[in-house]
């Protein structure tokens, strides 16, 4: 019976501070929601009068569908790229001890100090240079670029923190080393690499410096159009075009979960 | 597909002998792809409905555009000299002289783009550098339902009433420049002495809610209200208006400032004739109408449009133009440092 | 790429003599790390050595660069103030991010699903539609503002955007699910009957939180503040666009110098003086917290 109210005041704090967190994420995209359905010319809110016409000007435009899809693909390839490299790597430096082992892991992180304006001219620089300029690789390399960090980081602290009594039970049982990373090892660091991959996507899907500067015709990512969009033209189909963007991430959240199989690991 | 197209072709050659010719003949520029940065959305739908789509159907060229901002596609451009990702960049007055400095651009000449002769008199800023296509000014604008006495002047964006609703460009971006020029110049100043200016925006200072670089912020402020008044592009306002917002579009009294949005010819692309029949197709009273009709920036050539459209356009025609203060954008590029710094340290 | 690590995957399955194994793992992350990274970086510290503001035909060595931004208490201010905007956002992101995800590792699988979801979607969204969120919120004529009114607490509508605090609070929303998600996935590998444990030990929760969760969850905490604390620093349209002229940071001066004035050199000088400063501080606390663990 030793004092309670310090267990009170965290137990009121916590569940206050999620509602606030909760609340201050939800409202940017239910504004965004709110707008896109206006009847209205302005991108307002709240919205004036109901209607989906802005949904129906999203569709008909096909720059932002285009973006869209391409956006989606890149996403996707810097994700699995930035996952293969970065794993490898942060399993080479979590398990094994070697020269230059922690100047590897501080310049993992870089790509997040350098200014990326800085980093998108460089890339360009070199890219044109070796002959990978408007290129999708050239696009794509700069995504695994800026991607990698979060991986990278993300993994090395899942992998300091597994358990290794477990993989060590099962090499006892003579299950072959690359049985015990693929059966033991892998599914263990499921959430470490459920994490690091939607960072991974995300980064890469939101990138509008780097896209600008790698990007060429027909290569275009879907903040580089907005972003263009809006330099002469600016209404509600902005807001349709993201609430396609909420819906799909919903649906692809959804998705990796359920691939991942993470009800069965946590 | 092979089959698909196996039978059109017989069935079509059979009965179709005259129309066979049309469709073989080759076109000057069948396999020839020029790229531009865009301007982005309805920008670059009017570019490509008057004038990549036709100069498909004409010449065979195909055009992409490119989106991305035009200070970062001068700058992509500067940063990779020996291969240029673009065969046209667009940019404004400001980025002209750079690209001339860098030594990217190649001059455009009446013999090789006749239509340069439909320019307004006097127009080009660059002698034969750079060929202008829009006149975009900064003017003012205010929201009629919160603000009851008009503005008539950037120096009115000291008025008490207007305390914390003001809203402008900073040096950023070059709306911030004209209108730093316009005040300079209205109090005795100029681009050698900018001082000036910058007293005058002292005065407004107390007013300010924020200054931004971004064209798209101010106007969610205006739409939001969260400002009432300030300085803003010419179509911009008149987008805000047509979508039914109470903005009022002022010419300064100070005067019209504005910039000009350039095509240039990268130097050394791979088809100077596709350019130059591009340059000359864009420059065209279909193009240039098309895009004044839209946005109501100012044509740069002799292009006429309906009475209705032209009182829209304050720098509309001859008698237009001679409203547009002449500015020395090479001098500007080298002051223009100087200034943005001194904004950022007095203005924060 | 691929066909090294298909056989860094080879080289483990081999046992004992898997002790260079670390060379074919490693190899692929080091390799692009060095030719897209560290190249491009060197041409950068290259430019910001040059002599005059064009980094085209330019040539020379010459530290003005430097000298100009060390030596002008703006710019030195304008530094501090971003280190110190980085650290503020850093704290409210530990302060928010911390219960967040540590409830979200323990909570049930449906509830984490959502949360999770709730937590990343303001990052797929433009920030040109972000910061009309937060007009909508913050604004005169906003939420907050209209709640405040008419619960009496203020008299008329109160600016609450474009200045300081507004640039840390959109910040810390911006960057808040990488502290999330750091900690959740920290949290997720501990095991809850050591809370258990300690429970049963009567200790009471504040002294469990104290002495066996926050230590326990410290390499995710770690790990979420230089995240949060190293995107803030190098944020440059936010600060811009929500803390207007009121607020400035470094980034965004790197931004004006590159893009706006082409003076590549001189942003070259200041990204390479932000990036030395950053990864020191980073480095520092870092070892600093995993030698102080409470």
């Amino acid at each position: 019976m030793k004092s309670q109210w310090p267990d009170r005041f965290l137990a009121v704090a916590g569940v206050l501070t999620q509602s606030l967190v909760y609340i201050t994420m939800l409202l940017p995209p239910i504004i965004v929601v709110g707008a896109s359905l206006t009847a209205g010319n302005s991108m307002v809110f709240p919205p004036e009068g109901l209607s989906l016409r802005w949904y129906h000007e999203a569709f008909q435009n096909t720059a932002f569908m285009n973006a869209f899809v391409m956006s989606l693909e890149l996403g996707f390839a810097a994700m699995f790229l930035s996952l293969a490299i970065g794993f490898a790597g942060a399993y080479g430096m979590d398990r094994y001890r070697f020269f230059g082992r922690e100047t590897l892991r501080a310049t993992a992180l870089s790509p997040l100090i350098v200014p990326v304006v800085v980093l998108g001219i460089g890339l360009l620089q070199l890219l044109t240079a070796i002959g990978f300029g408007q290129t999708f690789f050239g696009l794509l390399i700069g995504h695994v670029i800026i991607t990698l960090p979060y991986v990278v980081r993300t993994l090395t602290t899942s992998l300091a923190l597994l358990d290794r009594s477990y993989e060590e039970a099962a090499a006892n049982l003579r299950a072959a080393p690359h049985v015990v990373l693929r059966r033991v090892t892998l599914p263990l660091l499921l959430p470490g690499f459920l994490s690091a991959g939607i960072f991974a996507f995300v980064i890469s899907f939101g990138n509008i410096t780097l896209s600008i500067f790698l990007g060429f015709a027909g290569a275009e990512t879907l903040p580089v159009q907005i972003f263009t969009y809006v330099e002469h033209s600016y209404d509600p189909t902005l807001a349709a075009v993201s609430t396609m963007v909420i819906v799909l991430t919903v649906i692809i959240m959804l998705a990796i979960e359920r691939i991942a199989g993470m009800d069965k690991v946590l | 597909m092979q089959t698909r197209r196996t039978f059109l072709v017989s069935t079509v050659a059979a009965g179709a002998v005259l129309a066979a010719p049309a469709i073989v003949r080759a076109k000057p520029f069948d396999n020839v792809t020029l790229t531009l940065n865009g301007f982005g959305g309805d920008f670059d739908r009017i570019m490509k409905e008057t004038v990549a789509d036709p100069l498909k159907a004409e010449t065979g060229l195909d055009v992409t555009y490119a989106p991305g901002g035009s200070s970062a596609a001068v700058a992509k451009t500067i940063a990779t000299p020996d291969n240029p990702p673009f065969d046209i960049v667009l940019c404004d007055s400001p980025s002209v002289p750079e690209l001339i400095k860098a030594d990217m651009i190649d001059p455009v000449t009446p013999d090789k783009v006749p239509n340069v002769a439909n320019l307004l008199p006097g127009l080009p800023e660059f002698g034969q550098h750079g060929v202008p296509f829009m006149i975009s000014s900064s003017v003012i604008t205010y929201n009629t339902e919160e603000t009851q006495t008009p503005i008539a002047s950037y120096a009115d964006l000291a008025r008490p009433d207007l305390e914390g609703r003001v809203a402008l460009f900073n040096l950023e971006n070059t709306g911030g420049v004209l209108y730093l020029l316009a005040m300079a110049e209205a109090n005795g100043g100029g681009i050698d002495n900018i001082d000036p200016a910058f007293a005058a925006l002292e005065r407004i200072k107390p007013n300010i809610v924020t200054l931004t670089s971004s064209t798209v912020s101010l106007i969610q402020l205006f739409e939001q209200r969260e400002a009432t008044a300030g300085a803003l592009w010419n179509g911009r306002v008149f987008a805000m208006q047509n979508a039914g917002q109470p903005m009022a579009m002022v010419a300064p009294s100070e005067g019209i400032y504005s910039l000009m949005s350039y095509y240039n010819p990268i130097k050394g692309t791979k088809h100077p004739e596709a350019v130059a029949t591009y340059l000359n197709k864009a420059l065209s009273d279909e193009a240039i109408g098309a895009i004044a009709n839209f946005f109501r920036y100012g044509p740069t050539t002799t292009v006429d449009l309906p009475k209705a459209v032209a009182d829209t356009i304050i720098t509309f025609g001859p008698e237009g133009r001679a409203k547009i203060k002449t500015l020395d954008w090479t001098k500007i590029a080298e002051k223009r440092s100087g200034w943005i710094e001194r904004f950022n340290r007095t203005m924060a | 790429m691929n066909s090294s690590s298909v056989a860094a995957r080879g080289t483990v399955r081999v046992g004992p003599s898997g002790r260079y194994a670390w060379i074919a793992l490693t190899a692929p992350l080091a390799i692009v790390l060095l030719l897209f990274l560290v190249v491009p970086i060197l041409s950068l510290l290259r430019a910001s050595f040059f002599e005059g503001d064009r980094s085209f035909n330019a040539s020379g060595v010459s530290l003005e660069h430097y000298l100009r931004f060390l030596t002008d208490s703006y710019y030195l201010n304008v530094m501090l103030d971003t280190l110190g905007y980085g650290l503020a956002t850093a704290l409210l992101c530990l302060v928010l991010g911390f219960p967040t995800g540590y409830a979200l590792a323990r909570a049930k699988p449906h509830w984490r699903r959502w949360g999770l979801i709730i937590i990343i979607l303001p990052l797929t969204l433009s920030l040109v539609i972000v910061v009309f969120g937060w007009l909508v919120v913050l604004g005169r004529q906003g939420l907050v503002n209209q709640v405040l009114v008419f619960t009496g607490l203020i008299d008329k509508p109160i600016r609450l955007l474009f200045n300081s605090p507004a640039v840390i609070i959109v910040l810390a929303q911006q960057f808040l699910p990488f502290m999330v998600l750091s900690v959740m996935s920290v949290v997720g590998h501990i095991d809850p009957t050591l809370e258990q444990a300690s429970a049963n030990l009567r200790a009471n929760r504040w002294t469990t939180f104290r002495k066996v969760i926050v230590p326990l969850s410290l390499p995710g905490i770690l790990s979420g503040l230089t995240l949060v604390f190293v995107l803030s620093v190098s944020a440059f349209i936010t600060p811009r666009l929500i803390g207007g002229h009121r607020v400035q940071m470094l980034g965004s001066l790197i931004y004006e110098q590159i893009i706006v004035l082409l003076n590549w050199p001189f942003g070259a000088a200041m990204s390479a003086v932000l990036f030395t400063v950053t990864l020191t501080i980073t480095l520092i606390v870092n070892k600093w917290l995993k030698s102080h663990p409470g």
